[in-house]
């Protein structure tokens, strides 16, 4: 049987058999925390601008914390350092490592409401991006896939 | 979200029961494959792609009201492209593009008969919605981590879409 033939009679369950979801060798509660430290950093480096992107990312710590708890997480992580320099380039740069956190994360986390909560988290990480592009003269749709990395 | 969840259960249920896959809403009838698109996995990527070829080609339609828009009709066939391969790497094809915006329904169909730059960007804003909606239920649902990480890169792409048509432009 080709391989075809046999994604075709049923690669749902084949998939489901093969092991091909990455296997939860970390905990969830550990990776969530991994963004949670860089939203964290978020919500201080947007406090230095104008906008309302701070309060976005409180309610972002909030909705991680919560998930982080859910999942057996306990212990808060300390928030990642904000880069030195221009704030704008700073948060900008912090949003990246936070949509580069999202993407990674979705590929370990189960389906369902944490994947859910990352949905959110990336979107608006990803608009918070292309805005502060913007605000830095620089072209806001700079690639194709929001994956945290630079044009 | 609800009309989401109401297609993504139309779909499995379909390629369950051994049915070709519909097109997606806004995707103009351009019939490739004979064999049913197995559940799961496939039938998501599938009416992703479908989803990803009609934006495209109603963003390359609205251009024409608003050369801007050009950048966004190539984002969106890249974002094709990168769920075809995730496709082909299950040993399937996806559907192929609409020949032109002519047969577009939906979201991309507003789009494409967009007469001035004001009702183009809106109906841009509307398709980019839809498409983050359409995202965000599959990716709840989608198992392999590759395939999960490319669709969640896409749906930041269309969320960088929507900030850029109601903030910047």
């Amino acid at each position: 049987m080709t391989r075809r033939a046999l994604v075709a009679a049923g690669a749902g369950a084949l998939l489901a058999g093969c092991g091909r979801e990455e296997p939860a060798a970390e905990r969830e509660a550990d990776v969530l925390s991994r963004v949670l430290a860089i939203e964290l950093a978020l919500v201080e480096a947007h406090s230095a601008l104008d906008g309302g992107e701070a309060t976005e990312h409180r309610d972002h710590v909030t909705a991680l914390e919560r998930a982080i708890r859910e999942a057996g997480g306990a212990r808060a992580p300390r928030p990642a350092a904000v880069p030195s320099g221009d704030p704008t380039e700073a948060a900008l740069e912090l949003e990246r490592r936070a949509m580069a956190a999202c993407v990674d994360a979705f590929g370990r986390v189960s389906r369902g409401p944490r994947r859910a909560t990352l949905a959110e988290l990336l979107s608006a990480d990803a608009a918070h991006a292309a805005l502060l592009l913007d605000a830095l003269g620089r072209d806001p749709l700079e690639r194709a896939f929001a994956d945290g990395r630079p044009a | 979200m609800s009309a989401a969840l109401t297609r993504r259960a139309a779909l499995a249920g379909a390629a369950a029961a051994g049915l070709a896959l519909a097109a997606p809403a806004g995707a103009a009838e351009t019939p490739r494959r004979k064999t049913p698109v197995p559940p799961g996995e496939p039938s998501v990527l599938h009416a992703l792609i479908g989803r990803e070829n009609a934006a495209a080609a109603a963003y390359r339609a609205a251009a024409a009201v608003d050369p801007r828009l050009a950048r966004l009709a190539e984002h969106e066939a890249d974002h094709a492209r990168a769920l075809n391969s995730q496709l082909a790497a299950l040993g399937l094809n996806g559907p192929l593009p609409p020949r032109d915006a002519s047969g577009l329904r939906g979201e991309a169909g507003r789009l494409a008969r967009a007469g001035r730059p004001a009702d183009a960007l809106a109906a841009a804003a509307a398709l980019e919605r839809a498409l983050l909606d359409a995202y965000a239920d599959a990716l709840g649902g989608l198992r392999v981590a590759n395939i999960v990480r490319t669709a969640a890169t896409v749906m930041g792409s269309h969320a960088q879409h929507l900030a850029v048509l109601e903030r910047v432009w």
